[in-house]
């Protein structure tokens, strides 16, 4: 075992006694060397671009811009040399440069629809250098999601939404339709940690999952890391997906408004002072309960709204500082009640406040500091026949994170930072037959007693390009766990490695090891979401993941096609099930009804990627497997993982017919999850003679599969110019065009004449249609 | 019309976003081979009772308890006294018009003493033993409440007191025998005596109560049961109430019985794994010992 638990004290030495080393390692003999350094926006609205291409051609060698758009390329004394700057969907821009000083270069790219009018230009030298990352960048197991994608596929009623196209990435699996999250790589929902600006969001969905908390017009850049973590990420064994909110037009006041089949938009942004500071401001409701409210009787309480505000406000102080303050908040609240004897009630929401401040201490040394407060709760209220069940979760966290980035030559980026967070959870559940003539006594959270705990991590991490051929990744995060009855640490090592095969094609391998301090435990009964997140205890202990992956990475036709294929192989330690016959009682403590045990996930991955020309998209298939072993479940014997998916394919396209129309599609195919049911039954004589009957003999854990879920969603985009704004576009799309009824989950009835049991599948969502409308002014 | 169009538009949304659609699939049968389910309890004073009967496939019409009764096995119980061997019996359940077959001994059970289980079925031997020292309590005292809400729901109910056995690992259910006519029902189902019962006559039936109580964090202090009768009652109606202590194996496995149960029924609770006792086959060879009787009239009517 390579990483140990260690004592606060050893541990905390680790990272100091590291950063000589590795500064000496990353002092290359460079003579006399300057650095270029910047800020790389678009041009149109000031925007930073995140992950933009600078690449000095007289060199071989370049950088990417980071999530605040700043560069550093570092280069030896030249009486000339020539700087590239590239990014997908931008005119590249070439600035020839004197070298005999350092430089700061804040560049504007153009963006193509501008320079066109909507007509799509190919450009090579982009995509030749955004494809070169696929091989030439040390990094794998990492998909970028541009923005501008995601507003072009289909939207399920009119919605635009990041997470469902994450979860047609290559090792992503959407949980079941219609509840939350998704899973990675053989891991739980609560594996993933996303962010929103570094703000951690536990419940990014609105209307049980079928699309997500972010509102895309608010959005920049997203990221999905799902292995080969670099040291700065930690918290969760499975994946981050790290969403920037966009910063507001610096130049112009800019509005957008959108209404769909259920919710309406609205979006501002401008300049506050020009070129200095600049806010966005977007938020989204849907209107069914408004819309529904003059047909309701007094009897029928059903209703649904969410809404969700993004805030954000920047500020330049200086060239080298800048202020940023983002705010988001997002609420979902259901009521439905039918004459089947189905009720629930679902109320929840995420609340997050970053306030970040960047400053260069110099044109290599980069640092941003965060403060993020960040709160969540969920709230489901369940009735079914005679039964009832509820459940509250409640956390809050406040955050201060620092990290330094530091570029001392072109062929070294070296990460440092430490990370303090305090949580404090709220949760409970209790559940029974319903009460005769009463009524069933609502959660109190103000009663539910708080378990306060803290995490604190300390990383380094230097992505090192030996030379053109070779690269290295290596990093190290410490974290550290403080909770009322138990301390836990551990050591994190991280490392990738990249040989390039030619021009054109190179191998990577990686090795991470995780710890996860915080635990959702899943139920395998529930068909609603029953959101329970208990932290690490003395009894419940962290979670723990150590992952390999192995890929080939190739690109063809001068970096028009990006192809990847990946096997991995990922063991988790300390997996959270509910035991047997768990049945969630008020405010008793839930390490009490837990069972731990582990789990492990193999695959492989192939992605195939087109990001230019009238048609792009992707095709992303995982073949993977994913079991888990607990002592206490299944007799000890090893079973599948709910969502161990053998097959899992994706197709997505856009096809830009002209300036007007573009069509867009995406087909899914993912072999069932599966699900648990008894395989014999048996009478018992001396068993409580209340509520007779025969009882199940169980063979295995999840021994059945829900039937296959594939559908196709399709939608076309009419680009419109009405004179009163400045830009329409009409949305028209289908999911699941063929209706396909996907099983959600089978449950087990009783024929009334025969008295054999049969299964009852139910399905969520077919054909449904949609039409929204969006314009810019 | 226009409200009606968006009343329909809106109904359907709901139904297709929150309820979806239900339809009756086939689920395929997985191979599954019958076992042996085994339950014997030896009580000290009586001669053994052995329900011996064999699980079917779980996509199966209704079954019986004398469809499932496995007749062609051999059975012995060795004890203290020599070897017991055991002989097909039954007896006829008037309020559900069947027969209940079981296996049954003749030499009656001493208290403290070890008993060793033989059962050839199939030319397979399963083997299990048990030792019959477990005390009994006492009844220490016995109310009517006409309403009280546990983890089953709220009902009606008889409470219970007896002390814990302090020193010891104890498991306790209860236990009531009813004289009922065919004008009682089941409080579950809301079944009827059947027919075979004639108007006037009263039969005995046995409740066994399904939840278990574990000593396990409150040893050697007062224990109260709040028994729910499973059938109604009137008032002046007379129960005979026992509280049955348990060995642990058959604690556990009728705990899990119960668990299971609620979790058949209960869409919220997680699925519970049927465990034995015997080696090969489902079930439990235990022991139980019962507390003396005591008598209850019931103060009131509850139908």
């Amino acid at each position: 075992m390579i990483s140990r638990y260690l004592s606060v004290r050893a541990a905390l030495c680790v990272i100091p006694a590291m950063i000589p080393v590795i500064l000496f390692l990353a002092t290359d003999s460079l003579g006399q060397a300057f650095t270029i350094s910047g800020i790389v926006r678009d041009a149109d609205s000031g925007e930073v671009l995140i992950g933009a291409n600078i690449h000095a051609l007289s060199f071989g060698t370049g950088t990417v811009s980071n999530r605040y758009g700043f560069y550093s390329l570092t280069l030896p004394q030249a009486d000339s040399t020539t700087i590239a700057y590239t990014f997908i969907g931008f005119e590249p821009q070439v600035k020839k440069v004197y070298l005999d000083e350092n430089l700061r270069l804040d560049i504007e790219l153009i963006s193509t629809a501008t320079l066109l009018d909507g007509i799509v230009v190919t450009a090579e030298s982009a995509a030749e250098n955004m494809a070169e990352r696929n091989v030439r960048s040390t990094r794998m197991s990492v998909v970028d999601v541009p923005i501008r994608f995601v507003e072009a596929l289909p939207a399920i009623l009119g919605e635009q939404d990041v997470l469902k196209v994450i979860q047609l990435l290559p090792g992503v699996q959407s949980a079941q339709e219609g509840t939350t999250g998704f899973h990675v790589r053989g891991g739980n929902l609560d594996q993933n940690l996303v962010e929103l600006d570094e703000a951690t969001v536990y419940n990014p969905n609105h209307l049980f999952g079928l699309f997500s908390t972010f509102n895309s017009r608010a959005l920049n850049h997203i990221e999905l890391v799902k292995g080969g973590f670099p040291a700065q990420y930690g918290g969760r064994l499975s994946s981050v997906v790290r969403i920037s909110m966009r910063e507001g037009n610096r130049k112009e006041f800019v509005g957008r408004a959108g209404v769909g089949l259920i919710s309406a938009q609205l979006s501002l942004e401008g300049p506050l002072i020009k070129n200095r500071t600049s806010y966005i401001i977007s938020g989204r409701r849907s209107y069914i309960d408004i819309v529904a409210k003059p047909f309701q009787t007094g009897q029928n309480d059903n209703t649904y709204f969410f809404y969700d505000l993004n805030a954000k406000v920047n500020h330049q102080l200086s060239a080298n500082d800048r202020l940023y303050g983002s705010f988001f908040t997002g609420r979902d609240n259901a009521e439905y009640v039918d004459s089947g004897g189905l009720g629930y009630g679902i109320r929840f929401g995420n609340s997050t406040g970053t306030f970040r401040w960047n400053h260069l201490f110099g044109p290599k040394l980069f640092s941003n500091m965060s403060l993020i407060f960040n709160q969540y709760f969920i709230r489901v209220n369940t009735i079914q026949g005679q039964f009832y069940s509820q459940n509250y979760s409640g956390i809050r966290d406040a955050t201060a994170k620092t990290t330094l980035e530091y570029y001392p030559s072109p062929r070294h980026t070296i990460q440092l930072g430490g990370v303090a967070t305090k949580h404090v959870f709220k949760s409970t559940g209790t559940g029974g037959q319903l009460p005769t003539g009463q009524v069933v006594t609502t959660i109190d959270p103000e009663r539910i007693p708080e378990r306060k705990t803290s995490e604190y991590a300390f990383f380094i991490q230097d992505d090192w390009n030996v030379n053109d051929r070779a690269g290295i990744s290596a990093g190290l995060r410490v974290p550290f766990y403080v909770a009322s009855d138990a301390n836990y640490s551990a050591l994190e090592p991280r490392i990738s490695v990249r040989v390039a095969v030619d021009s054109a094609s190179s191998i990577k391998a990686s090795y991470t090891r995780m710890n996860q301090f915080v635990h959702l435990v899943p139920s395998s009964t529930a068909s609603l979401p029953t959101d329970i997140w208990t932290p690490s205890s003395k009894i419940t202990k962290p979670q723990v993941a150590t992952q390999y992956a192995l890929g080939y990475f190739r690109n063809f036709k001068e970096g028009k096609y990006e192809t990847s294929l990946e096997l991995y192989y990922k063991e988790m330690e300390r997996q959270v099930l509910f035991r047997e016959g768990t049945q969630l009682l008020a405010y008793e403590d839930i390490d009490d009804v837990l069972t731990f045990g582990r789990g492990w996930s193999y695959g492989a991955e192939l992605f195939i990627r087109r990001q230019l020309g009238r048609l792009t998209g992707w095709l992303s298939y995982t073949l993977s497997w994913t079991r888990q072993k607990f002592d206490a479940l299944n007799r000890g014997a090893s079973f599948p993982f709910k969502y161990d998916r053998r097959h899992n394919l994706a197709v997505v396209g856009t096809y830009r017919l002209n300036r007007r129309w573009s069509l867009s599609s995406n087909f899914i195919f993912q072999t069932g999850p599966a699900y648990t049911l008894p395989v014999g039954r048996l009478f018992s004589n001396l068993g409580g003679d209340l509520y007779q009957g025969l009882f199940y003999d169980y063979d295995r854990f999840n021994n059945y599969r829900l039937g296959s879920y594939h559908r196709l969603d399709v939608a076309a985009t009419f680009k419109t110019h009405p004179r009163w704004v400045k830009e329409g576009e009409l949305v028209i799309s289908v999911y699941n065009i063929y209706s396909r009824l996907n099983p959600y989950y089978v449950f087990l009835d009783l024929d009334t004449t025969s008295g054999e049991p049969v299964g009852k599948q139910v399905s969520l969502l077919p054909i449904v249609p949609s039409v929204s409308y969006n314009v810019r002014f | 019309m226009k409200r009606q169009m968006i009343r329909l538009l809106l109904v359907l949304l709901f139904a297709t976003v929150a309820v979806g659609c239900t339809k009756t699939i086939n689920v395929e049968q997985q191979p599954y081979e019958s076992r042996l389910a085994l339950e014997g309890l030896l009580m000290p004073g009586s001669t053994p009772q052995i329900f011996l009967t064999k699980t079917v496939p779980f996509f199966t019409s209704d079954q019986t308890p004398s469809t499932l009764f496995v007749r062609d096995a051999d059975l012995s119980i060795e004890g203290p006294d020599g070897v017991d061997l055991l002989v097909v019996d039954s007896t006829y359940n008037q309020f559900y018009c069947r027969y209940e077959p079981f296996y049954r001994g003749s030499i009656p059970i001493r208290f403290d003493a070890t008993y060793h289980l033989r059962l050839t079925h199939s030319e397979r031997l399963y083997e299990a033993s048990t030792v019959t020292n477990i005390p009994a309590v006492t009844i220490t005292h016995t109310e009517y409440v006409s309403e009280f809400v546990d983890i089953y729901g709220g009902h009606e109910g008889v409470i219970v007191d007896f002390d814990d056995i302090p020193g010891r690992a104890d498991q306790y259910r209860f236990e009531m025998t009813r004289l009922l006519d065919n004008t009682h029902e089941t409080v579950d189902e809301r079944e009827y005596s059947s027919a075979c019962l004639p108007d006037g006559e009263i039969i005995e039936v046995r409740d066994i109560g399904r939840f278990i109580y574990f000593d396990d964090r409150l040893d050697g202090a007062p224990v109260r049961f709040v028994v729910e009768p499973a059938h109604t009652h009137r008032k002046g109606d007379v129960a005979f109430l026992y509280i049955q202590s348990l060995d642990r194996a058959a604690a556990d496995y009728y705990d899990r019985l119960d668990r299971q149960r609620e979790a058949n029924v209960n869409p919220f609770i997680e699925p519970v794994f049927l465990s034995s006792s015997i080696d090969g086959l489902i079930g439990v060879f235990g022991a139980m010992n019962r507390s003396p009787v005591v008598e209850f009239i019931f103060p009131e009517d509850a139908l």
